[in-house]
């Protein structure tokens, strides 16, 4: 009976806890857009086009297909093309309707073969968030990784660990991408792979840096003498106390990214056409059909530079909330 | 100072070292193994002769340590072929040429690009930055900090092609695509030039006004400006010799940050507005899959970012006595 009552309790109080954690998150949200109204907006901006890139179908069905499951989730820009009257697939061609302006039909008008521009906007937007979510994720992983390790255990470990940060630090980054790119085979998941391994050790520097201070709290000490092993310092105390650090260079970072491959493609070193990207449209159909039409190049600059605004004010904003030491700079 | 820098240099070594081996490393694993025959094809030869000339000339023919050995030029000191260290990088695939030749006509061009962006950065981003302290929280500040923000999000290579279009369409102006050199015709020259290194010097001057500002803002609340004020020092006084030397110091590390930023931006740029310097000579190598080029290039490029970061840190132990001291 008393063994049952205390389930009871301790259900009705799990569940309790769970509601009132869905209602912090909820106030928290709250709080934030009240702060930084123009964070919230930016914040909203990164999600559409987070839902738009189609970031969860496309990196299932990519985990899916390795693993030879086939492509199970459907993809949102795939269901809009079929179902609304103004979008279309990236590769349908209309020949007669080459090079138009914004009409009902193609709101923002049509390239050299009749591909709605809108639509093609729309699915280079899985390029760039695909590219500037997976990358970043990669890079943190390993940017921590390096970071967290090479402050835990310090000595010769750290000093190596620190010639091959600064080794990376001095490759220059387009340089190495086009000698990459230019010799293997440009693909979104080659890019994400690379652009994720080639920042990784650059963010482990400021995160390192948080590790060595937190290294010296009392709590660290109280851990090794209850006997913890290195693993459990290093997962338990040490990452939750540097991850409002991650999740804050990432929200630099992800804008840097977009950028980066922008200019990769808009060299001709990212994606292969048909599959659009931004820089990709940039190069091949804007600089050539500018002075036709001249929204060819525009929308896509814009789109761009829309992106990385928003990641940038979402992440200025994420900052001033979570760290309250770094307010006001940048 | 000299110690400090001795130090820095010092420092520096195993840096270039573990770059040449990565290179090379890193090179050698990309290279797909049917590279020569790839090249050959784009040549349009065959015949085993040449191909083992080019497995000689690529450095693939022999064991690892060799190779790097003879790359470097280490091995010349017993005997071999001249290598990096004796200023020799071997030659272009595509024109047979030395590659040293060629880049001896083309780092300057990057160079000065690259000097041109810089100071366009930081010639419009302290001033304005300054300014937007001292005015903070009044329009000039939030004009200008909305512009830096912008810039941050604005992707200059964009920015080029629409100023290209719309200048020829509405202005009937295109820059120049005769490059010209310096010293033979510098009107021509600096007509080519002015644009792109507005444009990449533009980029990264978003990012330096915000930091010119905080700082600013930072140092403006100190003690010793107060004191100098009430010394009765003119604004100006206060304002360039107490205040902005320091406001600068974490500025200076900054550039140093920014350079890769800067050495992509000459790429991109000498590619859209064709000007003959090493970025578009590494565009160029990739697509003829010229190896010796692309290796040099890589290994020149890393080993100028390396020099001029040298640079600002020495002249950041220059500006702040503390660091030589630590």
């Amino acid at each position: 009976m008393a063994v049952r009552e205390l389930g009871s309790i301790a259900e009705v109080e799990g569940w309790g806890g769970e509601q009132s954690r869905l209602n912090r998150i909820f106030s928290g949200i709250k709080a934030f857009a009240r702060k930084k109204p123009l964070g919230a907006v930016c914040g909203a901006v990164v999600i559409f086009f987070f839902i738009i890139g189609d970031v969860v179908p496309e990196t299932v069905n990519a985990a899916g297909d390795a693993a030879g499951l086939g492509r199970p989730l459907p993809y949102l820009a795939d269901v809009l093309a079929d179902n609304t009257g103004f979008l279309y697939r990236y590769y349908d061609q209309k020949p007669r309707d080459r090079l138009q302006g914004s009409s009902l039909n193609h709101l923002l008008g049509t390239d050299n073969i009749g591909r709605d521009t809108l639509s093609r906007l729309m699915y280079a937007a899985r390029t760039a968030v695909m590219v500037s979510f997976g990358a970043v994720f990669i890079s943190q992983a390993i940017g921590s990784t390096i970071g967290i390790a090479s402050g835990y255990y310090g000595g010769i470990f750290d000093k190596i660990l620190n010639r091959y940060v600064d080794t990376s630090e001095a490759l220059p980054g387009l340089v190495v991408l086009i000698t990459i790119f230019g010799i293997w085979d440009s693909g979104l998941w080659p890019l994400i792979f690379v652009f994720g391994v080639y920042g990784g050790p650059i963010n482990s520097r400021i995160i390192r840096a948080q590790a060595i201070s937190v290294m010296a709290s009392p709590y660290i000490e109280a851990a090794r003498v209850v006997g913890a092993s290195d693993k459990r310092i290093m997962m338990r105390y040490l990452l939750p106390n540097v991850f409002a650090l991650i999740v804050l260079s990432a929200s630099v970072q992800l804008g840097f990214i977009v950028l980066l491959e922008a200019a990769l493609s808009f060299l001709g070193y990212g994606l292969d056409p048909p599959f659009p990207s931004w820089g990709q449209m940039l190069n091949l159909e804007g600089r050539t059909y500018m002075r036709v039409q001249p929204g060819l190049a525009i929308y896509p600059g814009l789109a761009i530079a829309l992106l990385v605004f928003s990641f940038n004010l979402f992440g200025d904003a994420l900052r001033d909330v979570l760290d309250p030491r770094l307010r006001g700079s940048r | 100072m000299q110690k400090y820098i001795a130090a820095r240099l010092l420092l520096a070594l195993p840096t270039v070292i573990l770059i040449t081996v990565l290179t090379f490393l890193f090179l050698r694993v990309l290279l797909p193994q049917d590279v020569i025959d790839l090249i050959l094809r784009e040549y349009g030869k065959s015949d085993p002769k040449l191909r083992a000339d080019m497995e000689k000339q690529l450095g693939i023919s022999g064991d690892l340590s060799t190779q790097y050995l003879e790359w470097t030029g280490v091995a010349w000191f017993w005997g071999d072929e001249r290598g990096i260290l004796q200023g020799d990088l071997g030659k272009s695939l595509h024109t047979d040429r030395p590659i040293t030749n060629e880049l001896k006509r083309r780092v300057p061009v990057s160079l000065e690009l690259g000097l041109w962006a810089q100071a366009t950065a930081l010639v419009t981003a302290v001033p304005l930055g300054v300014w937007s302290a001292l005015r903070q929280d009044r329009w000039p500040d939030y004009g200008l900090r909305s512009v830096a923000i912008l810039l941050n999000a604005i992707p200059g290579f964009w920015l080029a092609v629409v100023i290209i279009t719309f200048g020829s369409l509405w202005f009937h102006w295109a820059p120049s695509i005769d490059y010209k050199d310096i010293f033979s015709d510098p009107v021509a020259h600096f007509k080519i030039m002015w644009l792109p290194a507005l444009l990449i010097g533009l980029t990264p001057s978003g990012g330096l006004l915000r930091l010119v500002r905080t700082q600013m803002l930072e140092v403006l609340r100190q003690d010793y400006i107060r004191t100098a004020q009430a010394k009765g020092l003119s604004q100006g006084t206060v304002l360039y010799k107490h205040a902005l030397r320091n406001a600068l110091l974490p500025v200076v590390t900054v550039i140093g940050v920014g350079l890769p930023n800067v050495i992509g931006g000459t790429v991109l740029y000498e590619q859209i507005f064709t000007i003959p310097g090493m970025g578009r000579y590494l565009v160029d190598s990739v697509t003829r899959l010229d190896y010796p080029v692309i290796m040099g290039l890589n290994l020149v490029f890393a080993m100028l970012l390396v020099l001029s970061v040298i640079l600002v840190d020495v002249s950041y132990a220059f500006l702040d006595p503390r660091i030589r001291f630590r």
